[in-house]
């Protein structure tokens, strides 16, 4: 029998983010300009700035952190890893309102862009040193590692490092452990740290804007990286509401596809392929959704491909969704992008309005409403999508269903 | 009648423990010890020689398995390109390339790091290279976790199959072995007496029983559950035959990590001494500190003929 499955927690960290209630306000305004990463040099790069998660503040944030409990001391090593997932985690895992004894079957699927830490590792090596602080940690699926360690998960564990589809990825593997009985509920979502080879790649694919990321402006010039985490719990509906739980959406379908085109330039072909997949899975039709929250990397490829999709789906005079991207406000956080943007899409059904694009101000006529200054972000329906695409043509498409009150 | 998924065809390269072999394999001289071992990469480097652009190590050698696993499963390119074939990697450390733009940085500085390059340093890089290659438009993922990694990307294949994302999924698991990550292991290797490690790759075909045997292939092998189970303290492959009078077949020489449990399933498939005819239904297992996976075959009327 196949089950539904809904999200009953959620935690973000981000850039002046932490928690839900940052998160909704930053995207309610749109976010704040970028700024160059503390982590390393930027000036040296062609473009110079990011949206960073203050490591300080996740570092504080989990030392003053109400635990209940539910998680077991944290090293330095691991919350240098993984500390955005940690803190996002325990959010979701507060929120959906776990005790331990239930936390401790759930599995953990988590996304990432690298993984772990073998660049500290190698730099270790490279001055002299054993690496024996980060030996444990190199290994891509490391924060996964890490989160299943420190919350005592015994559940399914797995880690998935596919681009920028990566969070999608994991979403799908949760959904299916959950949806197959395998296991009543699943940690899952991505945590990402910056990284300077992923600038400096980005850089030299001159894939990346100097100043913000305009998705769908006729200005655009590309990405502006990011990291941090966004966690979800997600939950046989069952078991949610047998322990009294509140579902906040329903995962009602997944797409995957492949675009079989080209290593760095997205087709429509693909992503459409998986839009499709995900509305036959949920049982809707392209009218049934209100607010498509884009991968809207804000580069010329990716927005012309992307817009090409969305209109080879969303055909006729059906009533259209907003169409939006979130990275103006969050940058791109590459693997775990596609967890942010769930939380994000959740948080746009929750309030009945798609987040606001501050930083588009000029732009393309893509034939969908965009959520622009001034314009009625209102959604018509309580349905969404979550696409993300990757590098290598890979595609994920995730439909939620707003839970409402009435439900039984 | 339900439809059963099988595995089809399979195909591994697997380094050998011997050391300095005269084709190429050959242990890590280089540490003056063998507890890193690795494939021979001599045909990569004759390619990368003309062109640096299109492959990586990996890709490359797995752009080679799937021509010849199509040609053991008597599929066609043309059967193969399309929406309904999928791809998925597992790999315990992932691709090298990864790791090597890091220290390309640290070495050279930006101009260190060149489009080319980034492009090919994600650990999809060699599923979503090889996707391109044989026009395949299904979902295709890179599965990065522990010693799981290619039963947790075959668990993967078998959620696609049920669900109907696709009619057959090739399935990879991989270890490739460079530094830094071949330091790491060797401190790994020396900080567990009896252990080495090998680099590895498998390949299998799984779809459904009705479109194999249509192709006329025999001797298939059934896929009868892929399960989660407990996690043990040390990392361990378990293989076991539900005929307690089987003996159970050897363990591997080396560890393959996130390839180790896929090749299992290879050699069951292709060893002579691996089963008989009445060792039909096998356990394959990994446990690893964090997680632990199992995979159920039948070798209905195993006739190892691939």
């Amino acid at each position: 029998m196949t089950r539904s499955v809904v999200v009953t927690g959620l935690g973000v960290v981000a850039r002046d983010v932490i928690g839900t209630a940052d998160f909704g306000r930053v995207l309610s305004r749109g976010g704040t300009a970028p700024e160059p990463p503390p982590q390393f040099d930027s000036e040296r790069f062609r473009a110079r700035l990011a949206h960073v998660a203050d490591p300080l503040a996740t570092r504080a944030a989990l030392h003053n952190a109400d635990c209940g409990g539910l998680m077991a001391a944290v090293t330095e090593a691991e919350v240098a890893c993984a500390g955005h997932g940690i803190l996002a985690a325990l959010q979701a895992i507060r929120q959906a309102g776990l005790d331990a004894a239930t936390l401790h079957r759930a599995g953990c699927a988590v996304a990432t862009t690298s993984g772990g830490m073998m660049d500290r590792y190698s730099d270790a090596l490279d001055a002299g040193t054993s690496g024996s602080e980060t030996h444990d940690l190199v290994v891509p699926c490391s924060a996964a590692l890490v989160l299943q360690r420190v919350f005592g998960l015994t559940g399914p564990l797995c880690g998935f490092s596919c681009a920028c589809v990566s969070s999608l990825a994991a979403l799908s593997y949760a959904l299916a452990r959950v949806r197959n009985g395998d296991v009543p509920l699943m940690l899952v979502g991505g945590s990402d740290r910056m990284r300077e080879a992923d600038f400096a790649g980005f850089n030299a694919l001159r894939a990346m804007d100097r100043d913000s990321c305009r998705p769908f402006d006729r200005t655009r010039k590309g990405m502006v990286i990011g990291d941090g985490a966004a966690m979800l719990v997600i939950e046989d509906e069952d078991h949610a509401r047998a322990r009294g739980a509140t579902p906040l959406v329903r995962l009602a379908g997944m797409g995957l596809s492949t675009d079989s085109y080209h290593i760095t330039s997205p087709n429509s072909r693909g992503l459409a392929m998986a839009m499709r997949q995900a509305l036959a899975e949920a049982g809707r039709s392209p009218s049934d959704i209100g607010y498509v929250n884009c991968h809207g990397t804000g580069t010329p490829l990716n927005d012309i491909a992307e817009a090409e999709a969305l209109a080879s789906v969303f055909t006729g005079d059906a009533p259209r969704p907003i169409v939006g991207s979130t990275k103006g406000s969050t940058g791109h956080l590459l693997g775990s992008a596609g967890a942010i943007e769930t939380v994000a899409t959740i948080l746009a059904l929750q309030a009945g309005e798609a987040p606001l694009m501050a930083t588009t101000t000029d732009p393309e006529d893509i034939g969908f409403a965009l959520p622009l200054a001034g314009t009625d972000r209102r959604l018509a329906t309580g349905l969404a999508m979550n696409n993300s695409l990757g590098f290598g043509g890979l595609n994920g498409s995730l439909i939620l269903e707003l839970v409402t009150t009435g439900e039984p | 009648m339900k439809d059963s998924i099988v595995i089809s065809a399979s195909c591994a390269d697997a380094a050998f423990p011997e050391p300095l072999r005269s084709d190429g394999q050959k242990a890590d001289a280089a540490f003056g010890s063998f507890l890193v071992h690795y494939l021979d990469h001599s045909e990569y480097e004759a390619h990368a020689a003309i062109d640096r652009s299109r492959h990586t190590r990996v890709s490359h050698r797995l752009s080679r398995m799937v021509a010849r696993l199509c040609a053991r499963s008597g599929l066609s390119a043309e059967a193969l390109a399309g929406p309904r074939t999928g791809l998925v990697s597992g790999s315990s450390y992932g691709c090298s390339p990864v790791y090597e733009m890091h220290h390309r940085l640290r070495q050279q500085g930006p101009r260190g790091v060149d489009a080319v390059r980034f492009a090919q340093a994600t650990h999809n890089y060699p599923v979503s290279s090889c996707a391109i290659e044989y026009g395949l438009q299904g979902p295709c993922l890179s599965v990065v976790s522990t010693e799981t990694a290619g039963l947790d990307a075959l668990q993967c294949a078998f959620d696609w199959l049920r669900d109907n994302r696709c009619d057959r999924v090739l399935v990879t698991a991989f270890e490739d072995f460079a530094p830094p990550t071949a330091d790491h292991l060797l401190a790994r290797a020396r900080a567990t007496p009896g252990t080495a490690f090998g680099e590895a790759m498998v390949l299998l075909l799984l779809e459904r029983e009705t479109a194999a045997t249509a192709r006329g292939l025999a001797g298939l092998a059934r896929l009868g559950s892929v399960t989660n189970i407990p996690a043990r303290g040390r990392s361990h492959l378990h293989i076991q035959c539900s005929d307690p009078a089987v003996r159970t077949m050897r363990s591997q020489a080396l560890d393959f990590l996130g390839a180790g449990g896929l090749l299992a399933i290879h050699d069951l498939l292709t060893s002579p001494d691996g089963a008989g005819p009445a060792a039909t239904d096998w356990q394959i297992a990994v446990t690893a500190p964090a997680s632990g996976i199992a995979v159920n075959i039948a070798l209905p009327q195993m006739e190892h003929s691939q």
